[in-house]
């Protein structure tokens, strides 16, 4: 049982190196399943072939023949903790990536993000992790602005009129 | 994104998404600080109750119709679920969770303990019903909690309907409180409230079979809330369900789909505490009075089932509306020999107790001769004449549908058929003339003085005879 666990926490980092986001999960979690299918076909060399046509070459590294094997890789997997960012710009990879590793580094090796993109958040992003949310967008610095200096700003803007 | 669910989210700066999606349960992971019974917000608009909180999820229960999906966003409120009362409430038809644009109103939680012994009072003011036998023979009192059970269709609604106008026409509020009903059913009762001018008095409550079991499961907690703030103000109120095991079956419903254990016949273990806690906030206050009628259904009059052995626990009395009286003809047919009061006698008057005792000494003696003469007996004189009395009462007690019949008037019929003044009268022309004093009695104002008159002017039962006997044609 140890050895087993040993194995897992091992696994684990390199799991979370080939898995970014929630929709790379979601990727991993279903090839996952169809090598389980596999595994209870009647016709012989299914699970090969499932292997080198329906996996990607990065997660076939991590896969055995071996049904408990890969039930535990699943749930492995869907331990991995989802970090939600919702930015006003869709980003490139390279953005996801070096997003990701500041997180990795500074809050938890085990993450993946979930990012969403939403113009009205202007500039900056929101965040929601563990069930806390935290909104550093531009448009709620300046919603909060406006709601505070409302006389002012309608003040000056009458003046330039 | 929702207007409300963005403000709440930058309030609280909590967020949950939804798991699992049950029809009125719904399963959430996230909102790490959020407690149980606080209202939550979904990103689409709906409204839910946080249920229960365990180390992986939250059990939200759903207060609005939803179409939800996995992955919605849930953040807090802060608040827990609380519904505006005040005057403004008075002829309105409203749902169990309701919103007011009035400003400055007061706010309460529907869930509250009741009130504690020292706010209280003996139950000593007698609560007419206007329904002759209840009143004579299972009187009850103003702050006492009864149940009216009976088979399906036997007139426990009609009864109450009947109460709530006698109730209404003493001067109380009403609340009628619908739970789980048909929307025809609901139309029907608005209806009848309007057409009848109750409104100006009378708060309904309805839900209905296509709302979100949680708030059929509320309903009755909003009534006793509302019935709470005007009993607050001084006021008698009357509240009543409709009916509570239905209520019990939609709270069994919800706690099976939310993997409660389940208890007898697969109600949850807390149902008792549910409606215990629910009853035991009526009563009579120091100030005000809440008097709450619950109506519970029976299967083929079997008064074993277990919501009621519990309500039975739970209120100070039933009424039984018997099945077989209802195919014989009696019209209420309430069984006296099964109902219980354990509070009204101690609210009538002297006079109104002296004649219950007589009448109910009566009647157990009319059950025995009845049951003999199913076998053919010869009776002497004196048991054939209470037998043709006995016949009389029963169609006194006969009273037609939402016809309001005055405590002081029944105990005078009920003197005059004691003192014999009926003997020999057919029981058509009985009736008839019965239903003429009724009328009498509501329209000549000399002759309603005149009874209220003899009726407070006496102390003992026979004292009352004897005067009807001597002035039988100022009475009757």
């Amino acid at each position: 049982m140890h050895l087993r666990a040993m194995n897992y926490s091992a696994m684990n980092e390199k799991i979370s190196d080939i898995i970014s986001t929630t929709d790379e999960q979601a990727m991993a979690l279903k090839e996952i399943d169809l090598l389980i299918n596999s595994l209870y076909s009647t016709e012989g060399g299914d699970f090969e072939k499932v292997l080198s046509g329906s996996v990607r070459n990065v997660l076939t590294q991590f896969v055995k023949k071996d049904k408990d094997y890969l039930v535990n890789l699943k749930e492995e997997i869907n331990k991995l903790e989802v970090f939600h960012i919702t930015l006003a710009y869709e980003p490139s990879s390279e953005g996801i990536n070096r997003i990701l590793t500041w997180i990795r580094k500074n809050v938890n090796p085990n993450i993946i993000l979930d990012v969403t993109h939403d113009p009205s958040v202007v500039a900056g992003l929101t965040v929601t992790f563990r069930g806390k949310y935290i909104d550093l967008s531009i448009n709620n610095s300046l919603s909060g602005t406006f709601k505070d200096k409302y006389v002012d700003i309608m003040n000056t803007i009458i003046k330039h009129e | 994104m929702n207007k409300n669910f963005q403000y709440y989210l930058n309030k609280t700066k909590e967020v949950g998404y939804v798991e699992e999606v049950f029809p009125s349960l719904v399963y959430a992971s996230g909102l790490p600080s959020v407690h149980a019974s606080e209202l939550v917000i979904f990103e689409s608009g709906e409204m839910g109750q946080v249920w229960s909180v365990t180390e992986n999820y939250l059990e939200i229960l759903l207060l609005t119709s939803s179409n939800l999906k996995g992955g919605t966003k849930i953040t807090r409120t802060g608040k827990i679920l609380q519904i505006p009362v005040g005057d403004f409430v008075l002829g309105k038809h409203l749902e169990p969770i309701y919103i007011t644009s009035n400003k400055g109103i007061e706010y309460r939680p529907i869930d509250s303990a009741p009130f504690g012994i020292v706010h209280r009072d003996l139950v000593n003011e007698p609560f007419e019903t206007g329904v002759s036998m209840v009143d004579l023979v299972v009187p009850l009192g103003r702050g006492q909690r009864e149940l009216v059970i009976g088979d399906r269709k036997t007139g426990k609604s009609t009864f109450s309907l009947q109460t709530l106008l006698s109730f209404y026409s003493a001067g109380g509020i009403t609340i009628y409180t619908l739970i789980g009903k048909t929307r025809q059913e609901i139309k029907r009762l608005s209806d009848f409230l309007k057409e009848n001018n109750v409104m100006d008095r009378c708060v309904l409550i309805s839900s209905s079979l296509i709302n979100p079991p949680a708030l059929s499961f509320m309903a009755p907690m909003t009534a006793m809330t509302i019935a709470e703030y005007f009993k607050d103000q001084g006021k008698d109120v009357l509240v009543i369900f409709d009916d509570l095991t239905t209520h019990a079956k939609i709270y069994r419903e919800i706690a099976l789909l939310a993997r409660r254990f389940p208890g007898r016949n697969s109600y949850p273990g807390d149902i008792f505490y549910i409606h215990s806690k629910l009853l035991e906030r009526a009563g009579k206050y120091k100030k005000g009075t809440i008097t709450a009628i619950a109506i519970a259904d029976s299967v083929l009059s079997d008064l074993s089932g277990y919501i009621q052995t519990n309500l039975m626990a739970i209120t100070d009395g039933h009424i039984f509306f018997d099945f077989d009286y209802f195919n014989q003809g009696k019209r209420p047919p309430i069984n006296p020999y099964l109902s219980v009061t354990r509070v009204g006698a101690q609210a009538q008057t002297e006079l109104a107790r002296d004649a219950s005792r007589t009448l109910a000494r009566f009647l157990i003696r009319y059950k025995r001769l009845t049951e003999l003469a199913h076998f053919g007996a010869d009776f002497k004189e004196r048991a054939a004449e209470d037998l043709a009395l006995g016949e009389q009462v029963q169609a006194f007690f006969n009273q037609r549908s939402l016809v309001i019949v005055p405590m002081s008037l029944s105990i005078l019929i009920f003197a005059s058929i004691w003192g014999r003044l009926w003997k020999g009268a057919r029981i058509s022309d009985f009736r008839k003339r019965l239903d003429e004093l009724i009328e009498l009695y509501y329209k000549d104002s000399t002759y309603k003085e005149k009874v209220n008159g003899v009726i407070n002017k006496h102390n003992a039962f026979t004292d009352l005879v004897t005067e009807v006997r001597a002035n039988s044609d100022l009475y009757i």
